[in-house]
This record gives C-alpha cells, structure tokens and sequence, in this order.
C-alpha cells in the first residue's frame, strides 16, 4: 500500500495540467492563500466570512453557453447541483440571477444564489465564469449571511476580475 | 492510478472518523451523567428494548453496550487534524496533506455524482461511446458546478469538518451497514474494523463511491456485475450481498421505521417491541395492519399482543408537581377506599400518572390502578372530586414500593390482597395522622367529611379570630386591605382610608402588600393609585379599566365539561417579562378552593370570557364568603 501511495504521489504531482501565475495575483483588502495548482483562495481581511475562491478547470468548448437555450439549461445544471449540495448536508438551495454577458470579449457567465450549510447558516455566493479557449476560470465569492444581502454588484465583480486581470490570465495546458 | 490515488483520499475523508468513533465514548459517558435521572433512564429502557430485539445472537465481546446504541462512527468534533491521522491509522499510509482531499478527491467525487445524478451510468468504469444521443448535453455545466460546489465545501468544511464527514458517512453506512452482520450491534470499534477491511475494497475511485452515495444498493450490486472489481472483493461483495438479501434480522433504521408505522396506528413503542419480539408479526402482514381507531385494527392488536397487556415501561414518577390540596397528596403513589355493591369496603392502590386539566384548571387524573386480588394493572380517570369521596390519600411508603414494582416494573406478586390491609392497617397505627390548623387552609371538610377536619377547623377558626382581633386593636385599617371599598360599599373604608398599613399577612393566608392589595383603584391610565384617589374613587373604576368592578365573573368548565360562569375577584396588576397581567383570584369547583391564577387581559376577556359580575351585590357577598372575608370585621 506505501508503495502504491508513494507512487500514486509521484505521479499525481507529475500532473501539472494547467500553470496559472498565482503568486503575483493580488486582491485590494484580501489575504491570499494558494491552495493547488489551479486554486486559489482570498480572505477578505476585515471580515473572515467572505471568501473569493479562483479555479481554472477545462470545459468542452463545443458544449457552450448560449442565449437560445440558457434558461433550460441553467435550470438543469441547478437541478443536479442541488444533488451535489444535498449529498454534502447542503440544503436550501437558491439560484437567484444568472447572466450571460462578455468580458473582454470573452464568454462570461455570472450566477447569484445561496445555500443553508449543515449549521443551517446562510450563505450567499456570486459566481463568475470567463471561459477562454479551452479552460475557464471561475471566481466565487463566498459571504455568510450578514445584514445585507450577500449579492456583490457586477461592478465589484468586475473590479475583482479586473484586478486579477483575468483577460491576461496566462493558462497554459 | 489515479484511481488509487484517488482511492487513498477516499479515505482521508471517510475513516478518520472511524478512528476517532472509539474516542467518543468517553464524551458519551460524561454526556450521560449530564443527562438528568429521569432521562437517563428513559434512554436506558429504549434502547434495551432495541439492543434485545436487535442483538441477542452478537457475542458479549462485540457487542455494543446500551449507550453506545446510537453512537456513530462520527465525530462531528472532528478537526482537520484528526482526519489526516484516522486516515494514517486505517491505511498505515503516508497521506501528506489535508488539502490534497479537497483539490483532488472532491472534485472528483462531484463529478461523479454529477454524473450519477443524471443517469450517466457506467462512466469511469467502462468507456462510453461519444455517439448516445444527448450524453454531452448532460455534461453542460459540470465543471463550472464541480469546481463552484468544492469551493463552498472548501469554505464550510474547515469550520466543521466532522459533521460533514459524518453526513457522508452515513450515507455509506445506509448502503453497507445492512451487509455487514449485525452491523448496528457492534462495538464502535468493531465498526471500524469491519468498514475499513470491507469497504477499502471497492469504494474506489471517487466516481464509485459517488454513486453508491446517489443510487444505493442498486450501484453496489451494480459494481459486483461490472466486473470492475478484483476477484477477491468481488467475492467478498457477493457473499456480503448475499448476507444482506437473506439476513432476518432488521438494521436499527428498518426497525425505527417499522416502529413508525406502528406508531402512526396508534401502538405504543413497548406494544410495537413486544410484538416483534414475540415473532407475532408473522400472524399479519404489517401493510395489513389497520389503525387502532377502527374495531379491525383493535381486533388486529389482540391477535398480535395475544392477550398481553403492555404499559409504558418507562417510570411515570412524580406526575402530580403540585401538591393536590384538596386531597393532600404528596406522593403520586395513592390509596382509596370505596364502597361496594353490598356496602362493602374496598380499597385500591395504584399511581397518578396523568394530570388533566380543563381550561387551565385541574380537572381530574388518570391514574394506573392495581388490582390487588387478580395482581392486574388497569387504568381509569377520576375527577379529583370522585377521589376526595374516594378518600385518596398517600400510599403508605412499603405500599408505594410494591405498587410501583408492579406499575413500572411490571413485577409479579402472587396477591397483595392481604399484604396491602396488613400493610395499611400497620401504617395507620404507627403514624395516626394529627392534623394541624395549617392542613385546613386548602381542604373542603363538605368533601372529605371527616370529624377530625371539622375539629381543627374550628381550633383554626378560633386561631383567627384571635389574630384578627389583636391585629385590629393594633391596626383597625390593616384588615380593610383587600376590599373593594365602592363596590362593597362601606364608607367605614372610605375613613379608614390613609395612612395605608404595612403589609399585613391576611388570615387565609395570603400575602397582601398595601399598594397591591385587591380593592386598590387605578387611575383610569393604569398605575396604583394612593390614599386620595382611593378616596375619591367612584364606582365603576377597576383595576383593568376593562370591567366595571374588580368583581367579575369568568367562564371555567367543570370536569364533565360543562360550562359555567364562577364568580374571580381581579387582586392586583403585576408585569410578567415586562408584559401587563393580572393576578385573578378565583374557584377552582373542582377542587372546591381558592386559587390564584395570573392572565393577561386578553386572556382574560377572550379565553375566559370574563364579564362584570351579574349580581355585584350577591356575587361579591358569596365571594367574601367563600374566601373567608367576615363582613363583621369591617363594621
């Protein structure tokens, strides 16, 4: 079984999919923490709560979003989140806004909603998806319930992607 | 192998919590001496009731102990830490990092359930044909949903990571527990050990371990037929399949559920754990069964119960919180004597275990009887007037043990008839009761009748009297305190009326202070009002401003649930949690006293329907009567 492991680390660590420049990203009044190769989380320093998390992930880019079909598919895709939450104690399980729109002239898909945690705390998420050329980069801010509504406006989602400069994200495969 | 990669920080999710399953027991154990007596025992009686049904063939040495019948394999304590080093203890493996479980495993794990919730089935186990129609519209959105959920899990789970391994724990232990013997009678360890040598077979990789948590049994049965797994856990699988189709005896979660349905027919826990451990089920199909309700479902629960009487083995100890005072019980374990059909006397024992109260007030008691001459437990309700004829009063103590040996224990004598008269007659003699002036203050001697209550009643009435007439000649204007000067009309008050006294302890025992005391007039803005307003008040003015007269008469129903209007005098205002109420003095014809009951207005107006007093005059004067207030004191 140590054999195996250790192999199965060796090998694992030999997978380097995607190369993001991770360390130069910065977001104003954020503490950073890389966690992986493709993910990287963000802290908001005045308040532990709220949480930007960035990934990049391949995607089919065949199998895109477009308007035509965007409302039955969203639904669809919230359908089977639903059962991806449920299994983890996730319930109540909200889509509020969704919108497909370009950044940069790139694709750019944007979902607002909640979920309760398992402590039945609410939390609020804004998620961003740029899609480039055959991986997108998804940045999800992440906000328990406070006394606001936990919606971040577009203009402060386009400031986060703006300072991370997302159009020249660097991602090579 | 990836897969085995993927596979080892399955584990890192799943059996660190394992591990740390044998370290709960300790906190069990200091939560159950948390736990107060009465639900310890309470639990204690539940799950015997199970751990006999479930465990009776399990060896002494695997087999859980009562506390440890809910335990799981989970502890929701668990930190970050502890995971890594369950993981290392089940694997003896040299997982390096904590954070690999949520980069790697987790996608991976919602991918799969991505996939098994849309019925991609067979993907990372055989290779799928890029040609079925419609496969990829299925896909749309799995990466943004994998990589968008791990991020929230990311988030929650550093907060609390043991009670979400334990969600996705119990999930595994739903589709695996059946397979493994006796799964549910197992000490926390042996669970351990049975899970992390037959599940590490085969939960791998993720994908698998996705579907088995979306589809259950089916996936399980599923990976034996794929050929996806080694001949050894494929033969492993097979016989534990095997096991779970035939097993007889049911998971703790079958039974809890079998044991609702019962429930919702209206059987007792007890009736439903005698009647599957008898095998009685064998006689009707559980479908089959009707609700108790209906004549078929009482005929159903003969048949099945065969004639056996079951009472909740659970004590019912101390029903009666407050002591009954017109019957002056302070024990709920009682005595009662009747009169038979030939004038015979005869007397019962058994337990009050049920107050009833009607409208807020205490009515009657269900009480679980022993028949001392069949041995025989019954149950019945008396109004607390038919217990008064009764004569109910205390058992006496070596009485009160056997009634409860039979009454909670279910303990058999072969007759109490004659220990129970020996027993009583004994008691009698030694502890002859002596009442005293203070017994009287509660108890209708009508009721009761007896010569020795009448007697001390009269030394209490002299007792009185003495301390009305050394307080009067102390104080005169002490003892107007409580009346009603405008409604009762004597204008002796009027010039009685300042200074107020100090407060002064009424004869009957109350308590009244001088600016609470019952005949107090508010302004009609509320607040207490002083010498002169009492003065000048006219009639008409209340306390409430609601009514008319602090007199009033509310509505009560009688233990027959007849309706009927009682005469309450409105004694004071008072603030409960910053909310106005009032504290009425009223008849509780129960029991045939006084009793203080404190209501808000609305309370009043509405659930009491409350009204001014019919007959002021004569009301008030059977008022002043009944509550001990003589009229010649105030002359």
């Amino acid at each position: 079984m140590n054999k195996i492991f250790t192999l199965g680390m060796c090998l694992l660590f030999s997978f380097k999919a995607y190369s993001i420049e991770f360390e130069k990203m910065n977001i104003e009044g954020y503490d950073k923490k890389i966690i992986s190769e493709k993910q990287i989380r963000f802290v908001k320093k005045d308040n532990p709560k709220k949480a930007i998390h960035l990934q990049v992930e391949s995607y089919d880019p065949k199998n895109t979003w477009n308007e035509t079909n965007l409302k039955k598919e969203i639904e669809a895709m919230f359908e089977t989140r639903k059962d991806m939450y449920k299994i983890f104690g996730f319930s109540n399980v909200n889509f509020y806004d969704y919108k497909l729109s370009k950044y940069k002239d790139l694709p750019h898909l944007n979902i607002f909603g909640s979920y309760n945690k398992i402590d039945n705390k609410k939390v609020y998420f804004s998620e961003s998806n740029v899609y480039f050329s055959k991986n997108f980069l998804q940045v999800k801010v992440i906000q328990e319930e406070t006394t606001n509504f936990g919606k971040i406006t577009s203009k402060e989602m386009d400031g986060i992607l703006a300072q991370i400069k997302a159009q020249e994200l660097e991602i090579r495969e | 192998m990836k897969k085995i990669m993927t596979g080892i920080l399955i584990f890192t999710m799943i059996f660190p919590v394992l591990l740390l399953a044998a370290g709960e027991r300790k906190d069990c154990v200091e939560c159950a001496v948390k736990t107060n007596a009465a639900q310890a025992i309470k639990i204690n009686n539940i799950c015997n009731d199970f751990t006999d049904i479930l465990c009776k063939d399990v060896k002494a040495e695997e087999r859980r102990s009562c506390s440890e019948s809910d335990s799981t394999i989970i502890n929701k304590n668990s930190s970050a830490k502890d995971v890594f080093n369950f993981a290392q203890g089940c694997f003896k493996s040299g997982v390096t990092s904590f954070v690999q479980f949520f980069t790697d495993f987790i996608p991976e794990l919602l991918k799969g359930i991505w996939e098994a919730s849309k019925g991609v089935v067979n993907l990372g186990i055989k290779s799928i044909s890029g040609n079925e129609p419609g496969l990829w519209s299925k896909f749309k959105g799995m990466y943004e949903s994998t990589t968008s959920v791990a991020a929230d899990i990311y988030e929650a789970v550093q907060e609390n990571p043991g009670a979400y391994f334990e969600k996705i724990w119990s999930k595994v232990i739903d589709v695996v527990g059946p397979m493994v013997a006796n799964y549910d009678c197992l000490k926390p360890q042996k669970k351990v050990e049975k899970i992390c040598g037959f599940v590490a077979e085969w939960v791998v990789p993720p994908a698998m371990l996705a579907k088995i948590l979306v589809r259950g049994i089916k996936e399980v049965k599923f990976l034996k037929e794929s050929g996806a797994l080694s001949v050894t856990a494929s033969g492993k699988l097979a016989k534990a399949l095997e096991y779970s189709s035939k097993r007889s005896v049911l998971t703790l979660k079958e039974l809890q559920a079998m044991e609702l349905q019962f429930k919702t027919l209206g059987y007792t826990r007890e009736e439903f754990a005698l009647i599957y451990k008898t095998g009685a089920l064998d006689k009707l199909k559980v479908t089959d069964l009707k609700a108790l309700t209906t004549a078929e479902g009482k005929a159903q629960k003969l048949k099945l119960l065969d004639g056996q009487r079951v009472f909740s083995s659970t004590p019912v100890k101390a029903a009666v919180a407050l002591p009954v005072v017109a019957l002056k019980l302070d024990s709920d374990f009682i005595s009662i004597t009747n009169t038979g059909l030939k004038g015979e006397v005869l007397t019962g024992h058994g337990q009050i275990v049920e107050r009833i109260i009607t409208d807020g007030v205490e009515s009657a008691y269900k009480v679980r009887m022993v028949d001392v001459k069949t041995n025989k437990v019954f149950e019945t309700v008396y109004s607390i007037e038919k217990l008064a004829k009764m004569n109910a009063k205390p058992a006496v103590p070596e009485m009160a043990s056997k009634i409860a040996d039979i009454v909670i224990k279910d303990k058999k004598y072969p007759s109490l008839a004659d220990e129970f008269a020996e027993a009583e007659k004994k008691f009698q003699k030694e502890n002859a009761h002596k009442y005293t002036p203070d017994d009287m203050k509660n108890v209708d001697i009508s009721d009761v009748g007896m010569e020795e209550f009448k007697a001390a009643q009269q030394a209490q009435i002299k007792l009185a009297d003495e301390a009305r007439a050394a307080k009067e000649a102390k104080n005169p204007k002490a003892i107007m305190e409580g009346v009603d000067t405008h409604e009762i009309g004597m204008d002796e008050f009027h010039k009685a009326n300042a200074p107020q006294a100090p407060a002064v302890k009424y004869e009957n025992g109350i308590d009244f202070k001088a600016t609470d005391s019952p005949g107090l007039i508010t302004r009609s803005k509320g607040g207490v009002a002083g010498p002169a307003a009492i003065k000048n008040a006219k009639p008409g003015t209340s306390l409430t401003g609601a009514f008319n007269s602090n007199f009033i008469s509310v509505m009560t129903k009688n233990s027959m649930g007849v309706t009927t209007y009682m005469p309450a005098q409105i004694l004071k205002k008072v603030f409960v949690n910053g909310k106005e109420q009032y504290v009425i003095r009223m008849m509780d014809k129960s029991s045939n006293t006084f009793k203080e009951i404190t209501v808000s207005l609305p309370e009043l107006k509405i659930k009491m329907r409350a009204k001014d007093a019919p007959k002021v005059e004569k009301d008030i004067g059977d008022f002043k009567r009944q509550t001990g207030f003589q009229d010649d004191l105030l002359e």
